[in-house]
């Protein structure tokens, strides 16, 4: 079939492709190789769906979706219990729809619902994971999945040796610069200015199509026995007053009204510190997680 | 079907084996038309209606001129076929481009001219049909000029129209090169239609093609795409000037590592079905000038817009200022095809200007005279490293008309480098953008006139070559299961 020098010249590529693979695979199982955090945004929440799907331990109780005001809430703050499915730059949809694709459910979920509802669920992200020959791979061999991405691991590597070399600054130095910088002030009046006007028909028509799907996915949801409660996170109270913002919150409570849908009680009023006009400095970020925990736990008690 | 998608693997697959099934060896024409039409219409049917239409014209009219026997004849045929082929192209591709041009000109009335946008507006994209244009242009001047080049020699009463028909489809909707080319030859092609045999085919060529195609496309051209997103509006502004820079020179080499990625998968699926593609790159950012860019860079393309369009308009034959002229024309037009918005015509304006002072600054004389004086190895690396940044950064420049298609955006990110000098270094953006564009770096660098001197006689001068192949092809291979980005489209099927 094949003339022979034309074999060989295939095959000895075909090995070294081999040889490479299973160095790397046996180098991530025997822990040489540290996993990366994902080096942008989109590999951020990739990583964060994929450790939340092949995850071995069945017992996850407490699973939180969002958007990035939700991925802004650090999983350090919270307990060991809660996994935390915020996306940065996408919205409870693609969190309800990993949770709800994944076999084992969790007791509790979380849904974050705001203006960020007017962004559709991400397919692209979400049909991947659930591919049969891709998730089977990526389930028995960790190094096809995004965390062990070579240039990822070496991005990763090489930041955090910049980051001892210059020893950043701490949070608290770091955020009063954020706190009184130009451009937190920029964006503020940016998003003042842009959600001071009224909601147009067809946003409204989105927001309900959008409602209509978090509804089925909830619904489907809640069939495995699974509690839902909903929740906002507060943002910068001059933002969160606009038109735009109240015409939404509005909407969402009818939508979702409070004796069909279970919402969790509002944080306390505060004077909440955002970086951008939209999500919580660390600080605000990590005091808001202790009050979310007591809450749920009261709940679950 | 994109070539990056699991359903292109299955598809390919099932093709490859019917293909070369001896039970079917007499029909491997249909099934390769029939597979470019499942191709072609995968996700849109009414495309498969808008290749079919242009397989009837140019069979037609190509039969036409075979049979024809006056030269008028032929030429009246031929013309016939091009305007033809315009006007479809017209139609689908740059309707709203010339709506609007019209309306600007002759003050016609806007509720008139929104109702006429909307209509064609809502007109699906035609993917490829710029191409398959060019390529059936081609074939028809091609044969208008000598039949002999899909006669092979024989009589014209041995082409019956019905093996017309058969060879003419096979050649336009050949689905490794429909949608993003190369833009095959007539000449080129025909010829090599004939039953392919299995143990014919150039497995290693294949390999090689197929490898270095998925890797250019799927590594470097995927994962850079995550980056150079930040310069598009208005995400630019709030950069400072060098990482604005840096995703600008990532934007050059995802292009050419999106477009070079196709067209090698391309090359590869065709030599596994027994067809040679022509060559589409040849490192284009070697090039020591903008004349020898072209001559590196989409190659098919610009030796379709030299022989059916730059020749035909007189070329260089024609005095000084027509030939500059001649460049400008040639060359926006070529950027035109790009794409129906005005920025397009704008890059090839810009890059037709280039040539036109290159030309008229006998730049590449010169510099051959320099070159010839410069005595040591150092001078002249330093004279060709002054050139090829001149060149990079004229072509790099260029293509911020290709990633923001709003020109006022365009000229904003200009005005947004002069402004943003002391904003700080965004290094998140900075370091895996150079880390992505490092792998076309070097595989440039040892091209570069000078280096490769230099690389060749001191650096690989005891690595073998062959075992130095196997081992990139092979890690290749292995970033490419390991390291893809996430599947995007390709950026030239807008194109």
């Amino acid at each position: 079939m094949f003339s022979n020098s034309n074999l060989s010249l295939v095959i000895r590529p075909l090995l070294v492709c081999i040889a490479f693979l299973v160095l790397y695979q046996g180098s991530i199982f025997y822990g040489f190789l540290p996993s990366s955090e994902g080096i942008n945004q989109w590999q951020a929440n990739i990583i964060k769906a994929e450790k939340y799907i092949y995850s071995e331990t069945s017992n996850l109780p407490i699973v939180i979706v969002g958007s990035s005001l939700t991925n802004n809430l650090s999983t350090k703050y919270f307990s060991s219990q809660v996994t935390n499915l915020g996306m940065s730059g996408g919205s409870a949809q693609t969190g309800l729809e990993i949770v709800r694709r994944k076999r084992i459910k969790p007791r509790l979920l979380l849904v974050e619902l705001n203006d960020t509802i007017g962004r559709k669920l991400d397919n692209k992200l979400v049909n991947p994971l659930f591919h049969p020959l891709t998730s089977f791979l990526k389930l028995h061999f960790p190094m096809f999945r995004q965390e062990y991405r070579p240039t990822s691991v070496l991005i990763q590597y090489l930041e955090n040796e910049y980051k001892q070399k210059n020893k950043m600054n701490s949070v608290r130095q770091d955020e009063k610069q954020v706190v009184n910088s130009d451009f937190r002030k920029k964006m503020i009046k940016q998003l003042v200015e842009n959600r001071n006007i009224e909601l147009g028909t067809q946003q409204k028509q989105f927001i309900l199509e959008q409602a209509e799907s978090i509804k089925a996915q909830i619904a489907d949801i809640q069939k495995e026995a699974v509690r839902v409660i909903l929740f906002d996170i507060p943002g910068e109270p001059v933002v969160d007053n606009t038109v735009k913002q109240r015409q939404i919150r509005e909407i969402l409570r009818s939508l979702f009204p409070k004796n069909t849908f279970e919402w969790l009680p509002e944080s306390p009023n505060r004077q909440w510190v955002t970086s951008d006009g939209i999500h919580l400095v660390q600080s605000n970020a990590k005091e808001y997680v202790f009050q979310l925990e007591k809450l749920i736990n009261t709940l679950l008690n | 079907m994109l070539f990056t998608s699991v359903e292109f693997g299955i598809f390919f697959v099932v093709i490859f084996i019917l293909y070369y099934l001896p039970f079917f060896q007499k029909q491997q024409l249909p099934i390769i038309i029939v597979g470019s039409f499942i191709f072609y219409g995968w996700n849109s049917l009414w495309l498969v209606g808008l290749l079919l239409l242009s397989i009837a014209l140019n069979t037609i009219v190509s039969f036409k001129i075979i049979n024809s026997f006056k030269k008028c004849e032929k030429h009246l045929w031929m013309t016939l076929g091009i305007l033809g082929n315009l006007i479809i192209l017209g139609f689908f591709k740059y309707s709203i481009l010339l709506t609007d041009f019209i309306a600007a000109t002759f003050h016609v009335s806007n509720t008139f001219i929104d109702s006429t946008i909307d209509i064609f507006s809502n007109l699906p994209i035609p993917i490829g049909l710029s191409f398959y244009t060019f390529l059936s242009i081609g074939l028809l001047v091609d044969l208008s000029r000598d039949n002999n080049v899909i006669l092979k020699g024989s009589n014209r009463k041995e082409i019956s129209f019905g093996k017309h028909i058969l060879n003419t489809s096979f050649f336009i909707a050949f689905f490794p090169s429909l949608i993003s080319g190369p833009i095959s030859r007539a000449s080129n092609f025909y010829s090599q239609v004939q039953p392919k045999s299995f143990k014919d085919i150039p497995w290693y060529t294949v390999f090689r093609s197929l490898v270095i195609g998925y890797y250019l496309k799927m590594v470097i051209a995927d994962n850079l795409k995550d980056y150079t997103y930040w310069i598009s509006f208005p995400y630019y502004q709030n950069l400072g000037t060098i990482t604005n820079i840096v995703l600008l020179v990532g934007y050059s080499v995802q292009i050419f590592a999106d477009f070079a990625g196709y067209s090698l998968i391309a090359i590869g699926l065709a030599a596994a079905l027994g067809y040679n593609l022509p060559q589409n790159f040849n490192f284009p950012y070697i090039s020591l000038s903008l004349s020898e860019f072209w001559r590196r860079w989409h190659i098919s393309l610009s030796t379709w817009l030299r022989d059916y369009l730059y020749f035909p308009l007189g070329g260089n034959r024609k005095g000084r200022i027509r030939t500059y002229i001649n460049l400008i024309v040639v060359m926006a037009l070529g950027g035109l095809w790009h794409g129906a918005t005005w920025n397009y015509a704008v890059w090839g304006i810009f890059h037709g200007c280039g040539l036109a002072v290159e030309r008229l600054l006998g730049v590449n004389k010169k510099s051959k005279e320099i070159q010839e004086q410069a005595k040591s190895f150092w001078q002249q690396f330093l004279l060709d490293l002054i050139r090829w940044v001149i060149v990079f950064s004229f072509v790099s420049i260029g293509w911020i008309f290709f990633k923001l298609v709003n020109f006022d955006a365009a000229i904003d990110f200009f005005l947004t480098l002069t402004r943003n000098v002391n904003q700080r270094l965004s290094l998140e953006l900075i370091a895996p953008t150079i880390l992505f564009c490092l792998p076309i770096i070097i595989s440039h660098l040892f091209c570069f006139s000078s280096f490769k001197y230099f690389a060749n006689n001191r650096l690989l001068k005891n690595i073998p070559f062959k075992t130095s192949m196997d081992l990139i092809l092979g890690i290749m291979l292995a970033l490419t299961l390991l390291d893809a980005g996430s599947t995007d489209t390709f950026i030239y099927f807008q194109f």
